[in-house]
């Protein structure tokens, strides 16, 4: 499972005027226009009819939701199955003055973020300051392909979305923010703020399971001695660069459920070391099949965290991920499906 | 491009493997000697490319602090018959074990119908008595070396005569002395010192063995990788040791040298099973519990495919008895790591070593439970990237560099996310593997297994 590439060529849009709702929604719009977004004007907002490479859809809802008693003006950004059925949570993003907020989005996924801002930095007590989410690379089947031949009864993949975010918009009808420490800005998984739908499970869960939070799969020792409330060493190559690797997500379709391995993020991929927020990389990919198809990607780290020291480590295991921002054709490359 | 997949090292490739072929193979192999448990291996290993460098000729001194007998110069009338002589020492050659008995031929006939003594007649000097020895144990068979005197000591200094089989190797020689640990069958094994008295002693092994060094024979084994003059290699002796004799003896020594040879035993008793290529082998006893004294009779040897791009130049883990067959980080205190240099034992977490997070084993995705594909029937696997300390810089735990490190892959393995499999599974994942080494249970470690491919027909 190398990196999935989607079809379209990814957007970066970046100083996003994220100081009102009016122009918070215009900046994503414009982005996300350019990305190729389908997009129906609602009440408040848009909504967005997005497909994967691999044909599966689902809407995403931007809009605005006003001000809650005592609490700050903000957006939501909200996945749905592509009728509407069924609806993940709210995920809030403020809107204030000074704030500045960057997007990178692909043929369906998106990642809205306020530039510079991750947990290591934040002061402010009400994060609600970005979300990441889409429709995942899946196997064609529920099955892996590895085990596939193994299960002739493996259920066909015919919906799947995900999404994880900083605020989240209660069933009961308020606004929360997570604490640090809980999100792919800043962690490797999400316990409070997540929601993700297979094949017509959809699935939101609030609670510190370990077992039942929406997380990327991260390289560690398997050690013990550790435990999974402390941090482990960040894996490396010998020589101290960080392996990328496939950014897999994982989630439980049932609640309580232990996670499952469901897909696949498009255009991103993980650096198994911790690196700057914001940092960029630049690659180059070629189609082994076409040596004269190849392009020039760059990708932009979406996630930081600057862990405890307390055993001596820098950083934290959780590590990056690097969202493909801009790609440079070069040759006759008909598609950035080149590896 | 900056991405690792889900991808095995192909020891079958040459994209992988250098053009330093191999197979596959797994065999399981009796453990009723020394002598068969080194047989197992080393047919295995070479069956699966390993090449064959060289072999040990087993071999002993005679120590007699006051030399040998010489005739009394009496001569007695009638001579008297005897049953027994001056028993200098029992051996075994190419024929039945015997044991060497001087006798005064002016006073005593042998009973020369007694079929396990080789009868030796004094001579009329020393050294005559001293030929005469020579010659009986080289109608056994071993070749005499040297008969040499110590300088000084009781009696003017103790004699020694040296003597060794005239092949190297494991069939000639298992070296059990002492009589109540004979070996299997005298087709395997055609010769050994069984027991020498009173003066018995063989020659003590040595720190490191080399080619003539084990007292018991063995070979020598190696695995190569790279291209000259980068060529680099694992030599891996196989021999019997006198001092361990209800074992089979193996040691490491890489050829970036350093002077710790990381030495490991396997005892005799239930089979063992092998699954090896050109460049590793796990064994361990198929079905037996890991936490039973027979289940920890356990090796591996990992030659990896080795991340030079990623500044490892050289690399090699060798894992004992109790230390990785349930784990999948490795107990420290029974492991050792070649990474860009010789061989160094880690100690864990004490504070006198390495912390316990760089401990050498694998890295899967980090995960209380197993892991498993949608379905829910399925684990994932992934990549068996095999991780370790480095040499001497992590010493510290306020250094930089105090992080796991990836020094390459494990050979034709993938790591499943589960470790609910049966111990010594075979299964088919687009091809035969088998989870023969790792079933990690230990709370708080991320259950999983380490699958390793076997070649069909293996």
């Amino acid at each position: 499972m190398p990196i999935a590439y989607s079809e379209n060529y990814p957007t970066f849009w970046y100083g996003i005027d994220g100081s009102s709702a009016a122009t918070l929604i215009a900046g994503i719009h414009k982005a996300l226009l350019f990305t190729g977004w389908a997009y129906t004007a609602i009440s408040g907002g848009w909504r967005y009819d997005i497909q994967s490479p691999q044909g599966l859809t689902c809407r995403v809802l931007i809009t605005d939701a006003g001000t809650p008693p005592g609490g700050k003006g903000r957006i939501h950004v909200q996945f749905q199955s592509s009728d509407g059925v069924r609806s993940g949570i709210k995920h809030g993003i403020i809107y204030a003055a000074n704030r500045v907020y960057e997007l990178t989005a692909s043929q369906c996924q998106l990642a809205l973020s306020m530039t510079g801002y991750s947990s290591d930095l934040f002061t402010d007590s009400d994060v609600a300051s970005w979300v990441i989410g889409g429709i995942p690379f899946c196997s064609e089947y529920s099955d892996l392909p590895l085990c596939a031949e193994q299960n002739p009864d493996a259920e066909e993949v015919t919906e799947a979305w995900w999404a994880s975010g900083s605020g989240v918009s209660l069933p009961s009808g308020g606004e929360a923010s997570i604490s640090l420490e809980n999100g792919f800005r800043n962690h490797w998984r999400n316990r409070w703020a997540w929601d993700g739908c297979f094949n017509g499970k959809k699935v939101w869960q609030q609670g510190p399971d370990d077992a039942t939070s929406l997380r990327l799969a991260t390289l560690a020792p398997a050690d013990a001695s550790y435990g999974y409330g402390t941090s482990l060493q960040q894996v490396r190559w010998f020589d101290g660069t960080g392996l990328y690797y496939e950014p897999l997500l994982i989630w439980s379709d049932r609640a309580g459920g232990r996670g499952r391995l469901m897909g696949q993020m498009w255009d991103a991929v993980r650096c198994s070391i911790d690196r700057p927020l914001e940092d960029q990389i630049q690659t180059e990919e070629v189609d082994p099949d076409a040596p004269a198809k190849y392009a020039s990607l760059t990708w932009r780290n979406f996630a930081h965290y600057q862990g405890s020291m307390a055993t001596g480590n820098k950083g934290t295991y959780w590590g990056s991920l690097y969202l493909l921002r801009y790609v440079e054709p070069h040759g006759d490359l008909e598609s950035n499906y080149v590896y | 491009m900056p991405v690792e997949v889900f991808s095995i090292a192909d020891s079958t490739l040459e994209e992988w493997n250098g053009a330093h072929t191999g197979k596959r193979v797994r065999r399981e192999f009796l453990a009723s000697s020394p002598v068969r448990i080194c047989q197992g291996v080393r047919d295995a290993l070479i069956t699966a490319g390993w090449g064959y460098v060289g072999s040990a000729k087993s071999n002993g001194s005679l120590v007699m602090p006051s030399g040998v007998p010489v005739e009394s110069g009496i001569v007695a009338t009638p001579k008297v018959t005897i049953n027994s002589g001056i028993h200098i020492c029992t051996i075994r050659g190419t024929g039945m074990t015997k044991r060497l008995m001087f006798y005064d031929s002016g006073r005593h006939t042998p009973n020369t119908g007694i079929e396990d003594i080789s009868w030796i007649e004094m001579g009329e000097t020393f050294n005559e008595s001293m030929d005469a020895l020579k010659a009986a144990i080289a109608v056994e068979g071993w070749s005499v070396l040297t008969v040499w005197q110590q300088p000084s000591g009781t009696f003017g200094g103790w004699w020694h005569l040296d003597f060794e089989a005239p092949e190297g190797g494991l069939e000639w020689n298992d070296a059990s002395y002492g009589g109540w640990h004979l070996f299997d069958a005298a087709s395997n094994a055609v010769g050994y010192i069984q027991s020498v008295w009173p003066y018995y002693a063989p020659n003590s092994a040595s720190a490191k063995p080399n080619i003539s060094g084990p007292a018991g024979g063995g070979v020598l084994l190696r695995s190569t990788q790279g291209e000259a003059p980068d060529e680099v290699h694992l030599d891996l002796y196989i021999y019997v040791n006198p001092f361990t004799p209800h074992s089979a003896t193996f040691t490491f020594d890489p050829s970036t040298g350093g002077a710790t040879l990381p030495t490991f035993q396997l005892s005799t008793g239930a089979n063992y099973v092998i699954v090896c290529n050109q460049f590793q082998g796990f064994i361990s006893r198929p079905n037996a519990d890991p936490a039973s004294a027979a289940g920890q009779q356990q090796l591996l040897f990992i030659f990896p495919w080795m991340a030079t791009a990623k500044g490892v130049t050289y690399a090699a883990v060798v894992s004992g008895k109790g230390a990785w067959r349930t784990r999948a980080s490795w107990d420290a205190s029974n492991t050792s790591v070649a990474v860009n240099g010789g061989f160094s034992r880690w100690l864990g977490s004490s504070g006198t070593g390495e912390p316990v997070g760089t401990l050498p084993g694998l890295y899967p995705f980090r995960f209380r439970y197993a892991l498993h594909d949608p379905s829910g029937e399925h684990p994932v696997a992934g990549n068996a990237f095999l991780g370790a300390p480095i040499n001497g810089a992590l010493k510290t735990l306020s250094a930089d560099l105090n992080q796991a490190r990836i020094v390459g892959r494990v050979w034709d393995a993938f790591v499943m996310q589960s470790n609910d499999y049966p111990y010594d599974d075979i299964a088919t994942f687009g091809g035969m593997f088998m989870a023969c080494v790792l079933k990690e249970t230990r709370t708080d470690a991320t259950p999983c297994s380490l699958w390793v491919a076997l070649d069909p027909g293996s």
